[in-house]
């Protein structure tokens, strides 16, 4: 449905403009007698605010109510005041009359020659007698309906039907929404659309043929951008929205746009409140361009670029055929370009050229004879001087290859030549260059460009398209439900689905927070070691897997952070910290003879040494992890891999119990760097073999604790480290209990400044002290568990200031003292003297 | 030493140093700027890049029939522009490919250039 946008307040005649009764139009003076109020050509009108048109009495004519410098006025509520003019009554008062609430008159108008002007028959109790009354449509504004009376009745900048949407009518008593009123939100005007890359300041916007500055054809396409209320919207080629429709809002719709290319918008929201009025203009461009050669020698040398001179369109595109091959040259902002087209064999030839402007508008073809001659001796080049575009296009365009040397030179006199411009127009310039030669292209279309061939190979890319998940990530997927039902509902079930998963991190339960446990378990994996536990829990945990804990079996449990590529393969940021002591768990899936691993260095990490001001909120770095698989579930068989100059420890787990579970112990390196941990488990069934699991490990350094000087860290040696912790209960910050979990709180320093946490799931703050440093408390931050606190520290000193004095400062000092110093020598010396 | 020389003398210092110092600046930024400008070139030709690419894949590998001579003349223009000659070589084996398959391989050598060229 289509409303019309630009609405004129409609009159309503019976309200707020009226005009008189037919029936009651007669007012009564005892010295010009009766007085008509609604004659043919009187049209007399009351509004809210006055009396305009003609009265007519036989004896004295036409009695003007809005004569030019007066004029019967209302005040709306019915009560009249002003004058009225008659040629031959003179001024009329009209201060004694007033308009009730059924439309009549009553009162006196009084003149000077009319004397007294009754409007009703009431006025001196005559109606018995001589039945006169003078009546309008008009009602005073008390009178009429909420949606009719002229006035603001709630206040929201909006006055009646229609303007008000709180009125379905002119009947309508209530300008609020009828019954509970319009949210506030309703008086709002059109929110601005959020700001994006394409619009980065966020405002309404209207963009024709997306932002091209020409176009040939009427029709255009708009993108319309809007806020989330906006729901309709008007389109116009007028400013002012001549005929133009509300119609939905829509981020795209096709548009004829008129000669003068502008496109205005309006946005509404369902209220019918409107935004600012936006455009966009396009240049309509639908003339084709024209060609025309201007200089062309009646014959070239084969020896010799040919070169020709044409004028068209400004920066059009000219399209060159000869030879059968084509060629691309534009012109310049004049319209006018030069194309070379380079040596040709001798011959004729015949060139066709078109241009093609920057609305796309193709121009006629023209036709050119090029005549190629066979090389001449240098005599005869000389001697056929006659030959003037000859000369011209040489003179022009024919300046001789500038050698290196002369390279400096010409550039140099390029160079003051633009410099001295502004002042002298006519400065000497360096010879234009030589045009460089139009790029061609053969008239036949290669066979790459026929569109016969399939440019990618077809198989291998429906393989790819179609393959399923790699197995590794489907075995993940069983062991880990909740991962197969993430699966499920984003949609992934093949390779190429994995793309959904870019940028996203998947969140694996730590052992205690796994799904398959009952809470009962749950909680005794949570207290108990692992080797501890009953063997129906131990069973479940599951195979192939690697377990990983700091410190000892009962410490900090964490989540499992996994990001998968688009070829499947799973990439974790597991971060431990240098020197750290781990235990590695791993349950066979049969019985086995022995596990055993190594720890392999892969490539040395760049740590970028950053200080972060503060340390944000839930940006720690994860420490370690109690479930660390890179690739446990997609356990392979062994085939002798491992590459011996790249193990930097080998280690054994052991299953002291025989329970199923083997532990190894091992301690992160020390030096920072990616390694992979590889544990081989040797199965006694010789079906299964050898089966390897690899394991990727960042190691991160440990924080420290530094100061900045002259833009290089100092570490400070002595420096003491702690770390608080928000107790919920008391609602106040403690010293973290660090004991608990093998650790020291708080940590002091050694001469590498280094210092490091692993602390439970909790709202922490650090302090750091250091004699001669000033005191630093970082903001409160809260962590998941199994992140590490390793975050550099700068401290400042106490006597930073005095920093700031180096030997400039010092030498800008004492060139001060020393000048004020000889001002105050000769102000004496001029005392004394005089 | 009179009053005068002494200010005078004064005067001088102060301005060589000043002229030392605004020179020392000027060189400074004058550095500073030529390493801004090599990396504004660098984005040109890396947009100039982009530009064929996105021409290339659209006109090219997106074709619905054959490739007309205008939107080949627009390719081989803005693949000189790009000034390399490597992509240059790229593009006119992939042009000259005689097989489908050599088509397939030259293709892919030349999008692995390009992407490079972006990089």
């Amino acid at each position: 449905m289509t409303v019309m946008i630009i609405v004129a307040i409609p009159v309503f005649a019976s309200s707020t403009s009226g005009i008189i009764d037919n029936n009651h139009k007669y007012a009564w003076s005892e010295n010009v007698g009766w007085i008509n109020f609604k004659t043919d050509n009187g049209n007399i009108s009351i509004t809210d605010s006055e009396l305009s048109g003609y009265a007519w009495s036989s004896g004295y004519g036409w009695i003007n109510l809005s004569p030019p410098t007066s004029g019967v006025n209302n005040d709306g509520s019915g009560n009249l005041s002003g004058y009225a003019w008659g040629e031959n009554v003179g001024w009329i008062d009209f201060s004694g009359v007033a308009i009730n609430s059924d439309g009549y008159f009553s009162g006196y108008a009084n003149s000077v020659i009319a004397g007294q002007i009754s409007f009703n028959c009431s006025n001196t109790d005559s109606c018995a007698n001589s039945d006169f009354k003078l009546r309008t449509d008009w009602r005073p504004r008390e009178e009429r309906p909420i949606c009719n009376n002229a006035t603001d009745d709630d206040n929201d900048g909006l006055t009646d039907y229609p303007a008000d949407p709180g009125c379905s009518s002119l009947d309508d008593e209530d300008e609020t929404d009828p019954g509970s009123g319009l949210p506030p939100s309703a008086y709002n005007s059109p929110l601005s659309p959020p700001p994006s890359s394409n619009n980065p300041g966020g405002v309404f916007s209207v963009v024709i043929n997306n932002n091209d500055e020409y176009t040939n054809n009427k029709t255009v396409l708009l993108k319309l951008t809007a806020g989330e209320n906006t729901a309709r919207m008007a389109i116009s080629n007028s400013i002012k929205f001549v005929n133009a429709s509300q119609i939905p809002f829509q981020e795209n719709m096709e548009w004829e746009i008129n000669n003068s290319g502008i496109v205005y918008a309006r946005f509404y929201t369902k209220y019918g409140y409107k935004s600012q009025t936006v455009s966009d203009s396009i240049i309509l461009d639908n003339i084709a361009p024209k060609i025309k050669i201007t200089g062309i020698k009646d014959y070239y040398d084969s020896a010799e670029d040919v070169i020709l001179i044409a004028k068209t369109e400004a920066n059009a595109e000219v399209v060159l055929y000869w030879d059968e091959k084509y060629g691309l040259a534009y012109a310049d902002g004049q319209g006018e370009l030069i194309m070379n087209l380079g040596k040709m064999p001798a011959g004729d030839y015949r060139l066709e050229l078109f241009s093609i402007d920057l609305a796309g508008n193709k121009g006629d073809v023209l036709f050119a004879n090029l005549i190629i001659k066979k090389v001449k001796k240098t005599k005869e080049i000389s001697e056929n001087q006659e030959n003037k575009p000859i000369e011209q296009v040489q003179q022009k365009f024919y300046e001789p290859i500038i050698s290196p040397k002369n390279k400096f030179s010409e550039e140099l006199i390029e160079k003051i030549s633009k410099f001295f411009e502004p002042v002298f127009p006519k400065f000497p310039k360096s010879k234009p260059k030589k045009p460089k030669e139009i790029i061609t292209i053969p008239k036949k279309t290669p066979l790459v460009m026929r569109n016969q061939w399939n440019l990618f190979p077809q198989e291998q890319i429906n393989e790819f398209v179609l393959a399923p998940l790699p197995k590794g990530l489907k075995r993940l997927a069983k062991k880990f439900p909740k991962l197969q039902e993430t699966f499920d509902k984003v949609g992934i079930d093949k390779i190429t689905d994995l793309k959904k998963l870019r940028n996203s991190e998947l969140s694996l339960p730590g052992l205690s927070k796994y799904s398959l446990f009952s809470k009962k378990e749950l909680a005794l994996l949570k207290n108990i070691p692992l080797s501890k536990l009953p063997s129906e829990i131990k069973n479940k945990i599951p195979s192939e897997m690697i377990f990983a804990r700091i410190g000892d079996e009962k410490s900090i449990d964490f989540d499992i952070k996994l990001n998968i590529s688009d070829q499947g393969k799973i990439q974790q940021r597991i971060n431990a910290i240098s020197g750290q002591k781990l235990i590695l768990t791993v349950r066979p899936e049969r019985k086995a003879k022995s596990v055993y691993g190594y720890l392999a260095f892969t490539e040395r990490k760049n740590q970028k040494f950053s200080f972060q001001n503060e340390i944000p909120k839930n940006k720690f770095c994860n420490l370690f992890n109690s479930i660390i698989f890179a690739k446990p579930v997609f356990a392979e068989n062994y085939a002798n891999e491992v590459e011996e100059e790249f193990i930097s420890q080998k280690f054994s787990y052991a299953d002291k119990d025989n329970d199923g579970l083997w532990i190894a112990e091992i301690v992160a390196p020390i030096v920072e760097g990616e390694y992979e941990v590889i544990t081989l488990i040797e199965y006694e069934d010789p079906d299964l073999g050898t089966r390897m699991i690899r394991l990727t490990t960042i190691v991160d350094p440990e924080g420290y604790v530094y100061e900045m000087i002259k833009d290089q860290e100092l570490r400070i040696r002595n420096a003491t480290v702690s770390i608080y912790q928000l107790n919920s209960e008391s609602d106040e910050y403690e010293l973290w209990q660090a004991d608990n979990y093998r650790q020291k709180n708080p940590q002091t320093t050694d001469a590498t400044g280094r210092y490091s946490f692993l602390v439970p799931e909790g709202t922490y703050y650090l302090a750091v002290e250091a004699a001669d440093y000033s005191f630093y408390q970082s903001e409160p931050f809260t962590i998941q568990e199994g992140f590490g606190i390793h975050q550099n520290i700068k401290l400042k000193s106490k006597n930073a200031w005095l920093k700031i004095i180096d030997w400039k400062v010092i030498a800008i000092l004492l060139l001060f003292v020393l000048v004020v110093w000889n001002f105050w020598r000769d102000k004496k010396r001029s005392f004394h003297n005089s | 030493m009179s009053k005068q020389t002494k200010i005078l003398s004064i005067v001088i210092i102060v301005l060589i140093a000043s002229n030392i110092f605004f020179a020392a600046k000027y060189f400074l930024l004058r550095e500073e700027f030529n390493q801004v400008k090599a990396i504004a070139n660098a984005k040109n030709t890396n947009e100039k890049a982009l530009n064929f690419t996105k021409l290339f894949v659209a006109e090219v590998l997106k074709a619905d029939g054959e490739v007309d001579f205008e939107t080949r003349l627009k390719l081989e223009n803005a693949v000189r522009e790009l000034n390399n000659d490597e992509i240059l070589s790229q593009w006119q084996k992939f042009i000259e490919s005689e097989t489908e398959e050599d088509a397939q391989v030259e293709v892919k050598n030349l999008l692995e250039m390009l992407i490079k060229e972006i990089e």
